[in-house]
């Protein structure tokens, strides 16, 4: 005998009813289980680790000779640039290299936002 | 500087904040910077029992104050009730959350829901954990 699966789905607080026709036979009894993990509280592992402050996270960690970046960004929501001079920023004291347009690999100097 | 009932020296030139001496200089890394600007309530930690944005307080204006941060209420009933409540979710604004509600409790045992709301303004958390925050500190002693 066939069935009629109701399923609803939720995108964004708009609520659509969906109804498949399904062969008795094409459905699988869902094998027995323990039936204590799923629909049951399980306590967050690293909460205390969090709450206590001991997590580390990605700004926690230093590593010997570690260097930092700094991003300058544009002042100018558009604009385009005609001409950088990275002299005065490579010659701040404990820099140790400035990175413009040019020295990346794969970054041809105009500003791209495609998939954004 | 009087930090969790220890003192430390160091140097540290004029202009360099509170949360970059605890987290850069003492290594306790559990005072957070999110914002860096005193918005966001990540770095706070207590100045004389006092809830203060480290992030945006010199280093050198602390004096003799005692310095209380997350690791010095690693045993505070509040962080067994932040776990007990799921109070977190990525967690990053938890100590800030907890160093604020000492205070908080510690002047008000049994804080009203009011109370709880004032207190904790100034702490923001993206995760949304605010009713579950509002719970932990209703329940906070267990």
């Amino acid at each position: 005998m066939a069935r009629l699966i109701r399923s609803e789905k939720e995108v964004e607080g708009r609520y659509e009813e969906i109804w498949t026709l399904v062969e008795e036979d094409a459905l699988d009894q869902w094998p027995a289980g323990p039936g204590d993990v799923v629909g049951r509280d399980a306590p967050r592992l690293d909460g205390y680790e969090k709450a206590r402050g001991e997590a580390r996270y990605t700004g926690d960690i230093r590593l010997p000779g570690m260097l930092h970046v700094a991003l300058l960004r544009s002042p100018f929501a558009r604009a385009r640039v005609t001409r950088l001079d990275l002299a005065a920023a490579a010659a701040a004291p404990g820099v140790h290299a400035v990175v413009g347009p040019g020295e990346v690999a794969g970054v041809d100097g105009e500003a791209s936002f495609e998939g954004y | 500087m009087r930090v969790n009932g220890h003192d430390h020296a160091f140097d540290a030139p004029i202009g360099r904040t509170l949360a970059h001496v605890l987290r850069n200089d003492l290594g306790l890394t559990g005072t957070k910077v999110a914002c860096g600007e005193g918005h966001c309530g990540a770095c706070t930690v207590q100045l004389d029992g006092v809830p203060v944005l480290s992030c945006i307080t010199l280093a050198h204006m602390v004096g003799e104050r005692e310095v209380t941060t997350i690791e010095g209420l690693k045993e505070h009933p509040l962080v067994d009730a932040f776990v007990r409540t799921d109070a977190l979710q990525c967690g990053f604004c938890t100590p800030g959350q907890i160093v604020s509600a000492a205070a908080l409790v510690a002047a008000s045992p049994e804080p009203t829901p009011a109370e709880i709301r004032h207190g904790m303004a100034g702490n923001l958390c993206r995760c949304g954990t605010y009713p579950r925050i509002e719970e932990a500190i209703a329940t906070w002693r267990g």
